[in-house]
């Protein structure tokens, strides 16, 4: 059941994946252009014909991503409450991780130039075995949950817990 | 109280450019050797890396900040995309200081903080001064003070010998001998390429001429030398084994010719791990294991998870764990759990999964089989070989959601489950819980089945053990249990 406090993620982080996705099948026919075009006549045909094969799946996949956007968005929510951060994702196979606030070790935050733009950030919440994202949230969302999670985190020193 | 950012000492520049050089190295060896170059060329080529590397490493020195509050420390860093790290005092294990002999004239150290995070989860300065290291190791030294803990030297509390019989026992149920088996084969086709030819060459005539039976017995030889030879290798590490309790500490002895010793705070223990293969289970006996948080970098012995009793009779196991961990709850959880027809959903599950993956491989065999005329017989083989996998699979499938078993009690969550026919038992305190993780397919909904997924730490990363088609309602209820956590 999902939390009654979870929130989606801004609506600008869906122009970001479409442009991400744009820009990764620009890179993608490029690398065809210049591979019929350039490499074509040099090379075997075979390893042509292979290479064709893998980028043209590749930008299929690419594709696939980019038609999937509206759902990677609809059922991408986060949730922060007293005790834990919930994660979920998904409809067809739906996923709802649980962090509590407690075992969080520190929480990072990445802008590359598109969420730069766009003024969103990525966060990165990290625990002693793994860590897990959400993947665009406002700059000061990102700041306050920060703020929020290291707060939970300092109040639950390890230290104090080592004996 | 923030301070204002700051920036390394600029002879960190020399650093960032060394490491300039060193990621653009292979690509200059390339242009330098890679075609029949000109001196002149060569010299562009050498010139535009020193160009290049200077040029690298003043951008990243100029955009790699960092602030210093009494609670953390904030790193800014990255050209092209900036990063933000931020370590709170409290979460660092290690400040480690090394000066290579170019820094020696600067009085700077390079700096690397770890915390018992993640592998990637450090701060590294690649020059910082004396003074600048020691602001950080006291405000580190501030916010991790606790009460001391006494120095004298404790009496052990509790010892446990392994029996020379008993480790015989542990021995022999080890199914070790397989992975030697390989190993074996590998020494044998390395040793025919160092040996003299004509020697090989009447190996091989000898071989060619065996009869059926004569394979048989050669490979019967092989079994029972790699049998001795595992046997030799568990009697060797596990010899006098041995474990005390002195407090709050366990230390571990073993083995003959290398030895061992192994010390641990019982603080530092995420989960205690039973486990009991399919061979032991018919003699009833077992193996108790400890998952711990280190950061295990370098030591492949530590990465998994530490032996404290080699062989213990199953049914005195937690009895006589009881002293060497007082505070653990250790219970053998009795009632299954699982939604109904839980079986009949885990084999369909697995009768799906092995369709998936093996239709194409199949499909392909077959078509090349027909095209290029492939003998019948390797098709009638392979079926077989594929069917007995199906069934296997099947049958730990069977076997996992018999194993399966889940109890909370108190601040415990006992979690039984089996993989390959192995049954293994994890008793985790709540707080050493990192995480959980509950997936549900669309077809899973009208039976209102969760998988669950409980992540705890071993080592340097993260374990995750699985339950699967758990009740909707029981999943919810221990992700509840692990976030309330205090």
């Amino acid at each position: 059941m999902i939390s009654k406090y979870a929130q989606y993620l801004p609506k600008r982080a869906k122009i970001v994946w479409v442009l991400d996705d744009l820009i990764g099948m620009l890179v993608l026919g490029l690398a065809l252009l210049v591979l019929n075009l350039c490499l074509g006549a040099q090379w075997p045909s075979t390893i042509i014909m292979v290479l064709n094969i893998m980028l043209i799946v590749i930008i299929g996949l690419v594709i696939g991503h980019l038609l999937l956007i509206p759902y990677y968005y609809r059922f991408h929510r986060y949730a922060l409450d007293d005790t834990a951060i919930l994660i979920y994702k998904g409809f067809f196979l739906r996923k709802t991780e649980a962090i509590p606030l407690n075992r969080i070790q520190n929480v990072d935050t990445t802008q590359g130039p598109l969420l730069q733009f766009f003024h969103l950030k990525r966060l990165v919440i990290v625990t002693a075995a793994h860590s897990f994202s959400i993947a665009a949230v406002d700059e000061q969302v990102a700041q306050t949950l920060r703020e929020r999670l290291i707060l939970a985190a300092r109040q639950a020193s390890e230290v104090n817990n080592d004996d | 109280m923030m301070t204002k950012s700051a920036h390394q000492p600029v002879v960190a520049v020399i650093a960032e450019i060394i490491m300039t050089v060193r990621e653009f190295f292979f690509v200059v060896l390339f242009l330098f050797f890679g075609h029949t170059r000109s001196m002149t060329s060569r010299l562009i080529v050498i010139v535009g890396l020193i160009l290049l590397a200077i040029l690298f490493g003043v951008l990243r020195w100029w955009f790699f900040t960092y602030d210093v509050t009494p609670h953390e420390i904030t790193l800014k860093k990255g050209v092209f995309i900036r990063k933000y790290v931020h370590m709170p005092f409290e979460r660092i294990q290690t400040i480690t200081r090394t000066q290579p002999f170019y820094f020696q004239p600067f009085d700077v150290y390079r700096v690397s903080i770890e915390t018992s995070g993640k592998k990637d989860d450090r701060l590294v300065f690649s020059a910082l001064r004396l003074t600048q290291i020691e602001v950080i190791e006291q405000y580190r030294q501030q916010s991790q003070t606790k009460t001391t803990e006494s120095k004298e030297v404790p009496k052990a509390d509790h010892v446990y010998h392994i029996q020379t019989s008993e480790l015989v026992v542990f021995a022999l149920t080890s199914l070790g001998s397989l992975g030697i088996f390989g190993a074996l084969a590998t020494v044998i086709s390395e040793l025919s390429m160092h040996m003299p030819q004509d020697l090989v060459a009447k190996f091989d005539y000898w071989f060619s001429g065996q009869t059926f039976a004569g394979y048989i017995i050669i490979l019967a030889v092989i079994l029972i030398v790699s049998l001795v030879i595992a046997f030799a290798r568990i009697y060797n590490r596990y010899y006098h084994f041995t474990l005390t309790r002195f407090g709050v500490h366990l230390a571990i002895t073993q083995g003959l010719l290398t030895k061992k010793e192994i010390q641990l705070r019982l603080s530092r223990i995420q989960a205690v791990h039973y486990e009991q293969s399919l061979l032991r289970r018919w003699v009833n006996l077992a193996t108790i294991n400890v998952l711990l948080a280190s950061s295990g970098r370098g030591d492949k012995e530590k990465q998994d998870k530490t032996t404290i009793i080699p062989v213990v009779s199953s049914s005195k196991a937690y009895h006589v764990l009881s002293d060497f961990l007082p505070s653990y709850r250790l219970i053998t959880p009795k009632k299954a759990i699982g939604i109904d027809h839980a079986m009949f959903y885990e084999l369909r599950y697995e009768v799906l999964m092995s369709l998936i993956y093996l239709t194409l491989p199949t499909v392909s065999y077959f078509g090349c089989a027909y095209v290029w005329h492939w003998p019948t017989i390797y098709s009638v083989i392979g079926i077989f070989i594929l069917s007995v996998l199906i069934i296997y699979v099947m049958i730990c499938a069977a076997v996992r959601m018999t194993d399966q078993r889940l109890v909370i009690e108190q601040e415990t969550l006992t979690l039984q489950t089996s993989q390959w026919l192995t049954k293994h038992v994890y008793t985790i305190p709540r707080d050493k819980i990192q995480g959980a993780k509950a997936t549900q397919s669309y077809f899973m909904i009208k039976s209102q089945a969760q998988h669950l997924r409980v992540i705890i730490r071993n080592g340097d990363e993260a374990k995750m053990i699985d339950m699967r088609y758990l009740p909707e309602a029981e999943a919810e209820r221990i992700i509840r249990w692990i976030t309330h956590v205090k």
